[in-house]
């Protein structure tokens, strides 16, 4: 009899949801495609860590694995990854060479290897460089194409990657190729994800927090659509005899039907939509639809918490219009909304931030604090907006007729149009408070960043191609004055463990520069400081096998019999000189390379090249001019690429913050839209009826638009200060300085009441429709 | 109302023997009084002496009620007229309702009062006459409304009255 | 009065400032029809709302069939309301989702009756008051005589014992008003409930047995000699 009369219940709940005519049928629409884009968002959400761990592996599931082979290269596969980039871009690409025909290690899912002078690509490298936007990328790949790199090594369907054939050289002992005994995730540091430092991880999960939110409160704001008619529907149940348990039972059901009815259909269209974007690039991260895989906790999250949600914004809903049978003959003036709890979790937000500035940063506990107290204040933002939209529409008075009309009925409900910009404002907050974190980290770490504002490039260069690499350098366009040396250290002859002396090579051009001295001729030596070698003494190079002791004398050398005494020159500004891995600091000889013929061939050199306010064509024709040998030299990142390095810490976490804050915004510009055809679906009647005795239809249109508008300008002043207090505490925690991006929170305010106005304008087709005096004939 | 004119809109329907002339205007128009033979025998010779109807048969036998009357091209003319005639509207401004309404006033008494013992008697008649209605034919509804929308318009005057006077009184007496 | 199927004494019932019932007295017998009348805002609706348990008196009690209403929880005043009232309202008590037969079976299915059943027994009743053939038509679509209707057989499905009804014919014509008042009498004395009648129409009125007249929230009954 219990379950029965349950049965009962439901049956009758979930009746009143489906079949009930046009204007249900439009609500439960509304209720389906609103729960529905939420699952689509929240199902991308939980893909989260597939897309991670899936573009991870793939990424790195042909990474080298090495031996190192210290002077001699045994025979077998040798290989060498350059990370490099093209316009900012990530370009990999692994050099090959199989030193004798027959068994060798394969990437996964190839059969064969490019042999010298083939080249095989990721498809959208292919892409790239057929294009015309590829014309300066094709000088580094010349090669025959011989094949397309598999899904399984490519971490995203854009990812620039290549497999290049390369040519005996590439096991010359002064290259850093080294013995491929597999392809495979790499072991040790390097290898891997990493952890990500502290600071980033707070700024991730304080992203999620700020993404999801908006996510759930929309899928509560759904659940109260059509609340008055639903309020008049339970109140006649009420007066027909159903107690009040009964009619939560009937409301639940009802709301259940378009919960489960959005998550089939948000389930449909996630599939649909991971179709559809597959190879898609929003913000630099493009997916596999395979990538897009829930992982089994995130999806049953999604399954229980959506309808879960939806259940308990209904009962809520309920417990504040208790539905009386009266219902159906009075409408009740609105509760008074009270603002005792709102400011209660404001400031326990407020207060575990404090709380959190006075911890160590790098705990874990402080970070949990952090994201709790900025996950009330970002709950308190539309919690505290209906509160106040009731106050100052409270407080309002006269004006236009359209004005006036909003403003009434403001005041009569303020709860729907101020839940809706709710969802809005918490994006904006979230936005605002991390970009002008995110804003200050980043300059932080660029004024942090060495050798800044260097526009020097430093580049190591294989002796053997160093003369070809500076003629090319010499007729590459904005650059300047270039400085080729080399570093060698220099022991006494049979002398065990004795300290060396580190032996600048450098023509007299870069010497005169690099010294005090004026005078040089090739075959001359300066002495820096006081030497080990003794003039004219023998001296010998090393390789050494491990500890000092344990060498190999790869080379000898007789200190001229002159070493004129001389003095490193200042570093001029604005140069490198006083870094990098050839550092003359560390010099104590300055020699000729006519002083030191026999020099081991694998000492290589170090340019330094200065470039002058390069164009984004100009800095790829200086790569090119270095990628003629592409394992004999490297461009170390920094200087001119400095930005480029910068994106790639800094960078990955901005791509997720924009792509989800996109997607977030998507969906609170839907909720936008659902509501509001809501709220004239909901008060056609009243519309046709003013439409039917002369008001204009731009009056009705207008007093739309205040009615959005007035919340609005509430919620962006409500977002743009919480989201700045946000950014102070936590900048205050990482103990940095607040600046405030104001154009950028500006533009975010902007866009965010462009999106109420673009709402409010798609709803006039159906203001239009909807005030037909045929709406005036209902019950 | 003319008696006249009623029964020659009877012969106007179709021609009656005197008896069943009475009998149809007792059914539709006596309210609960009957007409006196007398004067449905007077009349009907005022309208034979009128040109207006016209014995148009016999009914064999010796009865006291043997002409049959019809009514004549004149009798449809005056009819039609009457018809189309409107009544002057009456003003009940002489009525007694009126008087004692305005009697209670001046001697100081409850108006409501009067008002209610006034709206209980209405309504007994509207009762009656509700239920005369549930039991008649057509006709007996149609005279049953005409009454009980005139008791209806006593009352709502009564009410309206009392609701006057009661703004009135807000106006004196503070 | 002894032996009154409901009965109200001394309700009392203030909305705010303002009194809306000032001690009112009522008592109806079983299968009784009385009508409630008095000018627009005297407490004639705050009074049949006290009297079907729908809102709490402030003071003064409501007892039906010996129950006191004001005692009673949520649950077995719903099922009165649901087993042994009916209600006709001047509109909106109709719920707009559901077809006029499904409106009226819902407090059976609200009891716990299967749908077949309910809807069976609702027809019964939609034929009855001769609106049968709206059955599957949502009250939307239907005229204001023919929800009032359906309303009232919505009322009587469930062979209530009191029929609540408030300005049943106010948004009716005449003629449209007198066919469901003849409707609704026709069917109580068939059933024996007893109705409320509130009314502010003399013609309305004159279908009850008696009427009692609320002034300024308190109930006046003229004996006539
Ligand atoms: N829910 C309510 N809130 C405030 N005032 C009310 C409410 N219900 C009734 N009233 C007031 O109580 C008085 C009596 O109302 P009501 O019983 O509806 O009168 P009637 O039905 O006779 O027209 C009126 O002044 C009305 O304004
Ligand atoms: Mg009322």
């Amino acid at each position: 009899m219990r379950v029965g009369q349950w049965v009962n219940d439901l049956a009758i709940g979930v009746r009143l949801a489906i079949g009930g005519g046009r204007s249900a049928m439009v609500r439960l629409a509304l209720g389906t495609i609103g729960v529905a884009v939420a699952v689509v968002a929240l199902l991308g959400a939980a893909s989260t860590t597939t897309v991670l761990e899936d573009s991870q592996q793939r990424r790195t599931a042909d990474e080298l694995v090495t031996t190192r082979t210290d002077g001699q290269r045994p025979a077998g596969l040798y290989g060498w990854t350059d990370k490099g980039s093209f316009r900012g871009e990530e370009v990999v690409v692994t050099y090959l060479y199989a030193t004798a025909a027959g068994d060798h290690p394969l990437p996964p899912g190839t059969d064969r290897l490019p042999g010298p002078g083939e080249v095989v690509l990721s498809p959208a490298l292919a892409r790239l460089l057929d294009s015309p936007q590829g014309e300066l990328l094709r000088p580094r790949f010349t090669g025959k194409r011989v094949g397309e790199l598999p899904k399984v090594v490519l971490g995203e369907p854009t990812s620039l990657k290549a497999y290049v054939g390369a040519d005996a050289s590439l096991v010359d002992p002064s290259t850093s190729a080294e013995r491929v005994e597999r392809f495979g995730v790499a072991q040790g540091p390097g290898g891997g994800g990493g952890e990500r430092p502290p600071q980033l991880m707070l700024l991730a999960l304080l992203g999620a927090v700020v993404l999801l939110l908006p996510v759930f409160t929309f899928v509560a704001t759904t659940a109260r659509i059509a609340g008055a008619q639903r309020d008049r529907r339970l109140s006649a149940l009420r007066l027909v005899g159903s107690d009040s348990r009964q009619v939560h039972r009937i409301a639940a059901a009802e709301s259940l039907v378009s919960a489960v009815a959005g998550l089939v259909v948000g389930t449909a269209a996630f599939l649909v939509v991971r179709e559809l974007i597959e190879g898609v690039e929003l913000f630099g991260t493009s997916f596999y639809a395979s990538d897009l895989t829930p992982d089994l906790l995130g999806a049953s999250l999604v399954v229980l918490a959506v309808p879960a949600v939806s259940l308990l914004a209904t009962l809520a809903a309920l417990r504040r219009t208790i539905v009386e049978p009266l219902g159906v003959v009075r409408q009740g003036k609105p509760v008074r909304r009270r603002v005792w709890w709102r400011l209660l979790l404001v400031a326990a937000g407020v207060g575990l931030m404090v709380a959190a500035g006075s911890m160590d940063p790098d705990n874990t506990d402080s970070t949990t604090v952090v994201v709790l107290g900025s996950a009330l204040l970002l709950i308190g933002v539309p919690v505290m907006l209906p509160w106040l939209v009731e106050r100052v529409s409270g407080r309002i008075r006269g004006g236009a007729p359209s004005w006036q009309l909003a403003i009434r009925r403001l005041q009569l409900d303020s709860g729907t149009s101020a839940r809706v910009v709710g969802g809005i404002a918490v994006v904006l907050t979230g936005a605002i408070a991390l970009l002008t974190v995110l804003t200050v980290v980043a300059d932080q770490a660029r004024a942090e960043a060495p050798g800044s504002p260097s526009s020097t490039l430093l580049a190591s260069v294989d002796a053997k191609v160093l003369d070809d690499v500076l003629a090319r350098l010499a007729t590459t366009p904005a650059v300047g004055e270039v400085r080729a040396t080399r570093l060698v250290e220099a022991y006494p002859a049979g002398s065990g463990q004795s300290s060396p002396d580190s032996v600048l090579v450098a023509d007299c051009a870069v010497i005169t520069r690099l010294t005090t001295t004026r005078e040089c001729t090739d075959g001359q030596a300066f002495a820096v400081a006081g030497t080990v070698l003794r003039p004219g003494s023998p001296a010998e190079f090393r390789h050494s096998r491990g500890d000092r002791s344990d060498f190999e004398v790869v080379g000898t050398w007789t200190v001229p019999d002159r070493l004129d005494q001389t003095e490193l020159a200042p570093p001029a500004s604005g140069t490198a000189a006083g870094s990098g891995p050839a550092s003359s600091s560390r010099a104590t000889i300055i020699a000729t390379p006519g002083a030191i013929p026999d020099l081991p061939a694998d000492v290589g050199a170090t340019v330094q090249a200065q470039v002058d306010r390069p164009t984004a064509d100009q800095l790829e024709q200086i790569r090119n001019a270095f990628a003629a040998h592409p394992w004999q030299t490297f461009v170390y990142p920094g200087g001119p690429f400095e930005r480029i390095v910068e994106q790639q810490s800094m960078g990955a976490l901005q791509d997720a913050l924009y792509t989800g804050s996109t997607v977030t915004l998507l969906v609170a510009g839907l909720s936008l839209l659902v509501l509001a055809f809501e709220q004239i679906q909901e008060r056609r009647k009243p519309l046709a009826m003013l439409v039917a005795s002369g008001v204009g239809l731009g009056v009705l249109a207008r007093s739309l638009l205040w009615q959005v508008a007035v919340p609005i300008v509430l919620g962006v002043a409500v977002a743009v200060l919480t989201g700045l207090g946000m950014a102070t505490l936590v900048l205050r925690m990482l103990d940095l300085p607040l600046t405030v991006d104001w154009p950028s929170v500006a533009a975010l305010s902007g866009g965010a009441a462009l999106v109420t106005l673009a709402v409010t304008a798609m709803t006039l087709p159906f203001l239009r429709g909807v005030t037909k005096v045929t709406s005036l004939r209902a019950e | 109302m003319s008696i006249g004119h009623s029964l020659l809109g009877l012969l106007r329907q179709e021609p009656r023997h005197g008896y069943d002339l009475k009998r149809a205007y007792d059914d539709h128009f006596g309210q609960g009084r009957v007409l006196p033979y007398g004067q449905v025998y007077a009349t009907l010779s005022r309208l034979l002496k009128n040109g207006l109807i016209e014995e148009s048969g016999v009914r064999p036998g010796n009865g006291p009620d043997r002409k049959r009357y019809a009514i004549t091209a004149d009798g449809v003319t005056d009819v039609d007229q009457w018809l189309g005639r409107p009544e002057k509207p009456e003003l009940y401004l002489q009525s007694t309702l009126y008087s004692k309404v305005v009697i209670a006033l001046m001697a100081g008494l409850d108006a409501s009062e009067v008002v209610d013992t006034q709206r209980a008697a209405h309504l007994r008649s509207m009762r009656e006459l509700t239920a005369r209605k549930r039991e008649g034919d057509l006709a007996d509804k149609l005279i049953c409304d005409h009454a009980l929308f005139h008791l209806d318009a006593d009352l709502r005057w009564l009410e309206l009255t009392e609701a006057r006077l009661a703004d009135l009184g807000k106006l004196v007496r503070p | 009065m002894t032996g009154a199927l409901l009965e109200a004494k001394g309700v009392v019932k203030a909305f705010g400032p303002t009194a809306a019932l000032a001690g009112a007295d009522l008592a109806i017998g079983a299968g009784e029809v009385v009508a409630v009348m008095g000018p627009s805002g005297s407490g004639k609706s705050t009074l049949l709302h006290c009297l079907a348990g729908i809102i709490a008196p402030d003071s003064g009690t409501v007892t039906y069939d010996g129950r006191d209403l004001g005692g009673m929880a949520d649950v077995p005043r719903s099922a009165l309301r649901r087993t042994e009232f009916g209600f006709v309202f001047q509109f909106g008590q109709l719920v707009p989702e559901l077809t006029c037969v499904e409106n009226v079976a819902l407090p059976l299915r609200l009891d716990g009756r299967r749908r077949r059943k309910a809807e069976a027994q609702a027809r019964e009743w939609l034929v009855r008051l001769e609106v049968e053939e709206l059955a599957d038509k949502r009250p939307g679509e239907v005229s204001g005589g023919q929800g009032q209707r359906v309303a009232i057989a919505r009322a009587l499905v469930s062979g209530p014992r009191v029929i609540f009804a408030d300005e049943p014919t106010g948004a009716l014509d005449s003629f449209t008003g007198e066919r469901v008042m003849d409707l609704m009498t026709q069917a109580v004395r068939d059933t024996g409930a007893a109705v409320v009648l509130v009314t502010h129409e003399a013609r309305v009125a004159a279908y009850a047995d008696r009427e009692v007249v609320v002034r300024d929230g308190r109930t006046r009954e003229v004996a006539l000699a």
